[in-house]
């Protein structure tokens, strides 16, 4: 493993005291990483409490990070997807589909949005979840945030313009 | 409404090739009640035509919501597919687009199977949008300028040229016959409240196909219009026998000859704002007319005061776009 050299993590990772992701050490906090990681590179956009997955997003880039990097007959970047992934198909779509996908992006291949918080949708009314959208780049659902809209056709703006060049050319000739 | 002015000038009358008949002794608003009359009596007979309710099928595509609908052929309207589906559509929805090529009117009604979508103000391409407001508006000032002046000052419209944004106003061409009379502030504010009240009333605007004969008829007293009918006429379909003249009537108060469509109904009109009065020399019909200048911005879109009165003052200076002229007969597109 220390032949594999770090890059930097392009994704952010909070100062604030972490909480325990869930009880019973590092291994039920690997299983816990796993299944996530398992259901993001599956179905590309999941949704969830935002501080196992807000974690497993550092796990995802660092994985395909490897993938880009070493290729797929490297010993050590295979040895880690055969721990992180364990439906092992998901291994062949890391190096088969987001590769290629990602191949000329250099910065963070996952997004995260936070979700609004629903009060009271627990029974202890104090116990909020700050739930987050996690996403792949670049995936085939609709957009969670849509493409800005043009507006520069409608008759206010169109007015505008003509007032705005108008204005220009009288600059011009004084 | 307007303070007494003094004596008129009366400019050399223009002779027309039909004959207009003499308006000295009726006011604007009985001509305008023949016109509406003569509207309505060929508004019958149309409908009358209609023997049998047939059904066509619509197939309405809205981001929102996409559905088939079935109505009634040449009875139905885009404005009732709407009120099918939502009253956001009804609203806000100012033109329709038939099978994604012609621009069709709100109160129109639909003649054949198609697929309809419903334009509004804030999409990406809405240069038709655009258009169909500015004439609609220009279409309201002439009906401003018919009501708004006392009954002893005989108002003759012209014709409005076609919406042009460079200009930054849209105008109509009318002969005051009130002399040298210069507007104040307060009188574009009074012409301009007009405007407004006929928002709160929500009236519609519907189309007519006439034939020239019942054109002439209903423009009997309006010497100007009567000169621009022949150059009007074109065959709406191919089938058609005559060539007909697109006439529109607002709400039941005003009718005017123009052929583009206009928007679905008054109370999308935003702010409207008259600007100036210039005079204007017209060498088809050998006078110096007026052009009425005005601005205005839909409903739904959002400007702030201070921008629009920007506008406005753009919008005093002279509009040049194209002066009442006459083709020859058979090119009908000079005036709108």
């Amino acid at each position: 493993m220390s032949n594999l050299s770090t890059r930097t993590l392009r994704v952010t990772v909070p100062h604030a005291i972490r909480s325990k992701l869930v009880v019973g050490g590092q291994d039920a906090r690997h299983e816990k990483i796993k299944a996530v990681l398992g259901e993001l590179f599956r179905q590309e956009r999941i949704e969830g409490y935002i501080r196992p997955y807000d974690e497993t997003r550092q796990y995802a880039e660092r994985l395909i990070e490897l993938a880009k990097k070493y290729g797929d007959r490297h010993v050590g970047t295979m040895q880690l997807m055969d721990y992180w992934l364990t439906d092992k198909d998901l291994i062949h779509k890391v190096f088969k589909v987001f590769v290629p996908r990602y191949a000329n992006t250099i910065g963070p291949y996952t997004n995260s949005y936070r979700l609004p918080i629903e009060y009271g949708k627990f029974q202890q009314p104090f116990k909020q979840r700050q739930n987050i959208v996690l996403e792949m780049k670049d995936n085939p659902y609709p957009r969670i945030i849509p493409d800005p809209r043009n507006y520069s056709n409608i008759l206010s703006n169109v007015l505008l313009n003509e007032a705005r060049k108008e204005y220009r050319n009288e600059k011009k000739k004084t | 409404m307007m303070k007494i002015r003094s004596c008129l000038a009366l400019s050399r009358r223009f002779q027309s090739t039909s004959s207009a008949l003499s308006r000295n002794h009726l006011t604007n608003d009985e001509i305008r009640a023949h016109r509406l009359r003569i509207f309505n009596n060929e508004k019958q007979v149309q409908i009358e035509r209609i023997r049998r309710v047939e059904k066509i099928e619509i197939d309405v595509q809205d981001p929102i919501q996409s559905t088939k609908l079935l109505m009634n052929k040449n009875l139905s309207t885009p404005l009732h597919c709407a009120r099918h589906l939502s009253s956001v559509l009804v609203d806000r929805s100012c033109l329709a687009l038939i099978d994604d090529q012609h621009i069709w009117d709100m109160n129109r009604p639909l003649e054949r199977d198609c697929t309809l979508k419903f334009l509004h103000f804030m999409e990406e391409n809405c240069e038709e949008q655009n258009r169909a407001y500015w004439r609609t508006c220009s279409f309201i000032i002439g009906y401003i300028l018919e009501t708004a002046f006392k009954s002893t000052y005989h108002v003759e419209l012209c014709s409005f040229p076609p919406p042009h944004f460079q200009a930054g106003s849209f105008a109509y061409d009318a002969q005051l016959n009130i002399g040298d009379w210069k507007p104040t502030r307060d009188d574009l504010r009074c012409l301009s409240v007009q405007a407004y009240k006929l928002r709160d009333r929500d009236l519609r605007f519907e189309r007519l196909d006439v034939t020239q004969s019942v054109a002439e008829e209903m423009f009997a007293y309006d010497r100007f219009k009567l000169a621009q009918i022949p150059h009007m006429l074109r065959l709406v379909t191919p089938t058609d026998t005559q060539p007909r003249l697109s006439v529109y009537r607002m709400g039941d108060c005003h009718v005017d000859i123009t052929r583009g469509p206009l928007i679905s109904s008054t109370k999308q009109i935003g702010r409207f704002e008259f600007s100036a009065i210039h005079s204007i020399d017209v060498p088809s019909y050998n006078e110096t007319m007026h052009r009425v200048q005005a601005l205005s911005i839909p409903a739904q879109l959002h400007l702030h005061y201070w921008t629009f009165d920007y506008l406005l003052e753009r919008a005093k200076k002279k509009n040049n776009a194209s002066v009442p002229t006459l083709g020859k007969a058979k090119t009908a597109e000079k005036l709108e």
